[in-house]
C-alpha cells in the first residue's frame, strides 16, 4: 500500500517536472518530454492496487497546471498536456480493461501499448502546436516539416516510456530518477546544437555589419534583403532548415566585396567578379558551399536558378530600388518569367502583410 | 573611411615604429640557422600534429592514448606502458583466482553492443577544423563508456576485465602496438575494478533499489578516477608537463560521464531480466543524442571556416598578407601551451589570433600594400586597427572576453605601442603572447621588399626586441618551442639550404 503510494508520488512528479521544459529541436520546433512520463504514468495507474487511475490523473492534471498554466505562463499549452494526458490514460485504462486475459504476456503487452500511447500524446501536442501556426493554407506542410523533424526524438520519448514499463517492477519508484537522466542529456545537447545556431547566426550578422560599417555594402542592405528572403521562404512554405540557411546567405550576399582594395573600388568591379569573390568565401565556409554556385548564377543573370537563387534575386532586386515606389514596382514587375512568377506574388504578399 | 567603425581615443605616435611587421631590422647572420635546424630537419619525419590530438573526442568515449609518442620520450613512455600493462595482468590474473569461471556469453554480447556503439558515436574528425578548434569542451555522450559500465555491472569482474582488454582492438582506427597496448591495459583494469566495486558495494548494501543505484554509482566513479589517472600519467609524460596539470585539463571530461552509470546501471538491469533484445533498446536514444552532438560539431566548424574564411578575403587586400592571420594563430596557441595555458581557454586563444587582424577591413588597401613611409596620417589609419577589430569582435558574444588581446597586440613592453601606451604587465598576457606570434610570422614571411627571415634568424630577431617591444619571457617560450624541434606546419618550409644561403637585401622599410 505504501510502496503503491510512493510509486504513485514518484511517476507523478516526474511527469510534473517533465512538464517544466521543452527540448528545442533545429526546426524551430519544440518538443515537449512529458509524452514518456504521461503514458508512464498511465502504465502505473493500471499496475498498481492501491491508488485508483482517477485520483492518479486528476493530481497529474492539477500539478501540469500549475507548472505550465501558472508559472510557466502557458495556458494553451497546459490544455494540450491535460487532453493528451486524458486521452493517453483512456487509451492505457481501455487495454486493462479487455487485455486483462493474456495473462503472462501482459506486461509486454503493456510495454507496447505505453508506447503507442507515448505516440499519441506525441501527436496531439504536434498537431495543435502546428494549428497555432498563422499560415492555414500550409498547415498540412508544416506538420509534415516538423514530423519529420521531431519523428527521431519521438522514437526515443516513447521507447523512454516502454523502458519505464519494463524496469518498473525491478527498480520501483527510482525508476523514474533513473530514466530522466536520459531526458536530461537530451535536452542539455539538444540545447547546446541551438545555441550553436545561435552562435553562428550572431557571426554571420556581425560580419555582414562589418562589411557594411567599412562602406563595402550599403548600410543595411544585408540585413534587410535576409529578412525579405526569409519572409519569402515562409510564405512559400519552404522547410525551416532552407529557410535559416537563406537568411545567413542573403546575410553574406555581397560579402566578398571585402577582398577589394577600397569602397572606392566598388564603382570600377562588375558586380559579378564580387559574387565570385562571396562564392569563394560561401565554399570555404563548406556549410554553405551549396549556395556558392547560386549566388555566382544569380550574379550573371543565368536562366536555371534553383528556387533559393530566385528568392535571393528578387529580394535583392527589391531591395536595391527601395526609396522609391515606382522603382520597386518596376523592380517586381521586371521579372516576367513564369519560374518567378510564386515568388514575386510571395513577396507582394509579405509587402501587403507588412 | 567611415569613421563609424573607428575607435577615437587613439593618439597619433609620430615617428616612431609601431607595426610589428616594421621591426624586421638587420638580421645578424651569425646568430640564424642552428637554433631551429632539428625542427627543420624533423620536419618530414616527426608527426607535431598528432601532439594535442592526444584526447580523443572523449564525448565519444573514455580516454584513449591517440597520439603517436614522439621519439624523445619513447623511454618513459614505455616504462609506463609496461607497468600498466603488468598492472593488468596481475589483476586478471587474481580476478581468475578468486572467481568462477568467464561468462562466455555475455563478455560476447557486450563486446558486439561497444562495437555498435562505437560505431554510432565516432564523431570522425570534422575535416579542415585547427586543432584549437577541434578539442571537445563538454563531452556529454559516451557510448563506449556507457556499454563498458554496463558489462562491468552485468558480468561478473574477470568476464568485465577480459572485455575491457578486447574492446579497444575494435576501436577504428588501429593506432599502433604501443597505443593499443596501453589502452587494453587501462580499460581492462578500469573494467575489472569498476566491476569489483559494484559488486562489493552491492553486497555491503544488501540489496535493494538504492543500493543498486548507489553501487552503480560508485562502480562507475572508480573507473572515472582510474581511466583519467592512467590516461593523464602518459599525457604528461608524452608531453612534459605535470600530471596534475593535465589532469585538471582531463578530469572534467570524464567527470560528465558519471551520469550515464545510471544509463549503464538499466542496461544491465534490462540484459539480465529481459535478455540481449531488451539491451539493445538503448541504442535508440544513443542514436538520436549522436545527431544532436553532430550538429552541433558541423556548425562549430563552420563558425570557424566562415571566420576564417572572412578573414581570408580581409587579407586579399594586402595579398602579401595572404594567411598571416593563420600562421599567428597557430603559433599563438602553440605557445599559449608552451606556457602552460588551460586547455578549455586555447580556443579563445585560436579565435583572438585569427582575428587578431580584422579592424584592417576599415584600413585601405592602397596603405596596407604601400612599399615605403606611410605618411603621419597614413599612421593614424593604421594605428586605428586594433580598435576597429576589438569593436567588431565585442559584438560577438562568444568572442567577448578576446577583445581585449585584440585591441592591445600592438602594444609594447616599453610602454610606447598603440592604441593605449600600455607598458609591462597592464599589457594583457594573451595580447604580449599574440604580439610575439605576431612579429615572428611577420619576419618569416616573404615581404615585397625583402624576403622572409629563416626561424633561426627570426627569433635572434626577437630576441634583440625582447624588453623594449615584447615580452621576454614569451619570445624565451618560442625559442624554447623552436629549439625542441617543434615546426609550425603552416609556416613556409625553408630548407637548411635556404638558410645557409646569404639573405638577400633585407632592407629595413624606409
Amino acid at each position: 500500500m505504501n510502496a503503491d503510494i510512493l510509486l504513485g508520488a514518484s511517476a507523478v512528479l516526474a511527469f510534473g517536472a517533465s512538464t517544466a521544459f521543452e527540448i528545442e529541436l533545429p526546426n524551430a520546433t519544440h518538443v515537449s518530454p512529458a509524452s514518456a512520463f504521461g503514458a508512464a504514468l498511465a502504465a502505473v495507474a493500471v499496475s498498481t492496487n492501491g491508488v485508483s487511475p482517477v485520483q492518479l490523473l486528476l493530481v497529474a492534471l492539477a500539478i501540469q497546471l500549475v507548472i505550465v498554466g501558472a508559472i510557466r505562463r502557458k495556458w494553451g499549452t497546459s490544455a494540450i498536456h491535460g487532453a493528451s494526458l486524458a486521452i493517453a490514460f483512456g487509451f492505457v485504462l481501455l487495454y486493462d480493461q479487455f487485455g486483462s486475459t493474456l495473462g503472462r504476456e501482459r506486461r509486454v503487452g503493456l510495454v507496447f501499448v505505453v508506447i503507442a500511447a507515448c505516440l499519441i500524446y506525441f501527436a496531439i501536442d504536434q498537431s495543435v502546436r502546428t494549428a497555432r501556426e498563422t499560415h492555414y493554407e500550409l498547415r498540412l506542410q508544416i506538420f509534415i516539416g516538423r514530423a519529420r523533424a521531431a519523428a527521431p526524438l519521438a522514437v526515443v520519448l516513447a521507447s523512454t516510456s516502454g523502458l519505464i514499463v519494463l524496469v518498473l517492477p525491478l527498480l520501483g519508484w527510482m525508476t523514474f530518477v533513473v530514466m530522466f537522466v536520459p531526458v536530461l542529456v537530451c535536452k542539455h545537447e539538444f540545447a547546446r546544437w541551438g545555441q550553436a545556431r545561435r552562435t553562428y547566426g550572431e557571426t554571420v550578422r556581425t560580419l555582414a555589419d562589418l562589411a557594411e560599417g567599412a562602406g563595402y555594402v550599403a548600410q543595411g542592405h544585408s540585413s534587410r534583403v535576409a529578412q525579405l528572403c526569409v519572409r519569402i521562404g515562409q510564405e512559400l512554405a519552404l522547410p525551416p532548415h532552407r529557410i535559416q540557411e537563406l537568411e545567413l546567405v542573403g546575410l553574406l550576399h555581397d560579402v566578398g566585396a571585402v577582398s577589394l582594395s577600397d569602397p572606392s573600388d566598388l564603382a570600377s568591379v562588375s558586380s559579378e567578379s564580387i559574387a565570385e569573390s562571396t562564392g569563394h568565401l560561401l565554399k570555404e565556409t563548406e556549410y554553405l558551399s551549396r549556395y556558392a554556385e547560386i549566388v555566382l548564377e544569380v550574379a550573371r543573370g543565368g536562366r536555371d536558378v534553383p528556387l533559393e537563387g530566385r528568392i535571393l534575386r528578387v529580394a535583392d532586386a527589391f531591395d536595391a530600388a527601395r526609396g522609391s515606389t515606382v522603382n520597386e514596382l518596376h523592380a517586381l514587375n521586371s521579372f516576367t518569367d513564369p519560374e518567378y512568377t510564386p515568388v514575386v506574388a510571395a513577396l507582394r504578399r509579405v509587402l501587403i502583410v507588412s | 573611411m567611415p569613421s563609424r567603425l573607428a575607435v577615437r581615443g587613439t593618439p597619433p605616435l609620430k615617428g616612431c615604429v609601431q607595426d610589428s611587421e616594421e621591426t624586421a631590422g638587420q638580421p645578424r647572420e651569425s646568430s640564424g640557422g642552428g637554433v631551429c635546424s632539428a625542427g627543420v630537419r624533423r620536419r618530414s619525419t616527426c608527426c607535431c600534429c598528432a601532439r594535442l590530438d592526444l584526447v580523443k573526442d572523449a564525448g565519444s568515449g573514455p580516454l584513449v592514448l591517440m597520439a603517436k609518442v614522439q621519439e624523445r620520450q619513447r623511454i618513459s613512455v614505455f616504462a609506463y606502458v609496461g607497468c600498466t600493462v603488468c598492472i593488468a595482468g596481475a589483476l586478471i590474473a587474481s580476478l581468475a583466482m578468486h572467481s568462477g569461471p568467464v561468462q562466455v556469453s555475455r563478455g560476447v554480447f557486450f563486446t558486439i553492443l561497444f562495437a555498435l556503439g562505437e560505431r554510432l558515436s565516432i564523431e570522425g574528425k570534422v575535416r579542415g577544423i585547427p586543432r584549437a578548434g577541434s578539442r571537445p569542451r563538454m563531452p556529454l555522450l559516451s557510448a563506449g563508456f556507457l556499454v563498458l559500465m554496463a558489462a562491468a555491472f552485468a558480468c561478473s569482474p574477470l568476464t568485465a576485465a577480459l572485455i575491457g582488454l578486447v574492446t579497444p582492438v575494435l576501436q577504428r582506427p588501429w593506432r599502433g602496438t604501443l597505443r593499443g597496448a596501453f589502452n587494453s591495459a587501462q580499460t581492462a583494469i578500469y573494467a575489472g575494478a569498476a566491476s569489483s566495486a559494484y559488486v562489493g558495494v552491492r553486497h555491503a548494501g544488501g540489496g535493494g533499489a538504492p543500493a543498486m543505484l548507489l553501487s552503480a554509482i560508485a562502480g562507475a566513479a572508480v573507473a572515472i578516477t582510474l581511466n583519467t589517472t592512467l590516461v593523464s600519467g602518459v599525457m604528461a609524460l608524452e608531453r612534459r608537463r605535470s600530471v596534475i596539470a593535465v589532469f585538471r585539463d582531463v578530469a572534467w571530461l570524464a567527470v560528465a560521464n558519471l551520469p550515464f552509470s545510471l544509463i549503464a546501471l538499466l542496461v544491465a538491469i534490462l540484459y539480465k531480466e529481459g535478455g540481449p533484445a531488451a539491451a539493445v533498446f538503448i541504442l535508440a536514444p544513443l542514436y538520436v543524442l549522436r545527431s544532436a552532438r553532430r550538429g552541433k560539431i558541423e556548425l562549430d566548424a563552420a563558425q570557424e571556416r566562415t571566420l576564417r574564411a572572412f578573414v581570408r578575403a580581409v587579407e586579399l587586400k594586402d595579398p602579401y598578407t595572404s594567411r598571416h592571420s593563420e600562421r599567428v594563430a597557430e603559433i599563438a596557441v602553440e605557445l599559449h601551451v608552451a606556457l602552460g595555458a588551460r586547455e578549455n581557454s586555447l580556443e579563445r586563444r585560436y579565435y583572438g589570433a585569427l582575428l587578431h587582424d580584422i579592424g584592417k577591413i576599415a584600413v585601405s588597401g592602397r596603405i596596407l600594400a604601400k612599399v615605403g613611409r606611410l605618411t603621419p596620417e597614413e599612421y593614424e589609419v593604421v594605428q586605428r586597427h586594433p580598435g576597429t577589430g576589438a569593436f567588431v569582435v565585442g559584438g560577438v558574444s562568444f568572442l567577448a572576453d578576446v577583445v581585449p588581446e585584440i585591441l592591445h597586440h600592438h602594444e609594447r613592453i616599453d610602454g610606447t605601442g598603440y592604441p593605449c601606451r600600455l607598458s609591462g604587465d597592464a599589457i594583457p598576457f594573451a595580447a604580449r603572447v599574440l604580439a610575439v606570434a605576431d612579429t615572428f610570422e611577420a619576419l618569416t614571411s616573404d615581404r615585397p621588399y625583402r624576403r622572409g627571415l629563416t626561424t633561426g634568424m627570426a627569433l635572434a630577431e626577437l630576441r634583440r626586441s625582447a624588453g623594449s617591444q615584447l615580452d621576454p619571457e614569451v619570445v624565451e617560450a618560442l625559442a624554447r618551442l623552436l629549439e625542441s624541434g617543434h615546426v609550425f606546419p603552416l609556416l613556409p618550409a625553408r630548407s637548411l639550404e635556404k638558410a645557409g644561403m646569404p639573405q638577400l637585401e633585407v632592407a629595413q622599410r624606409a
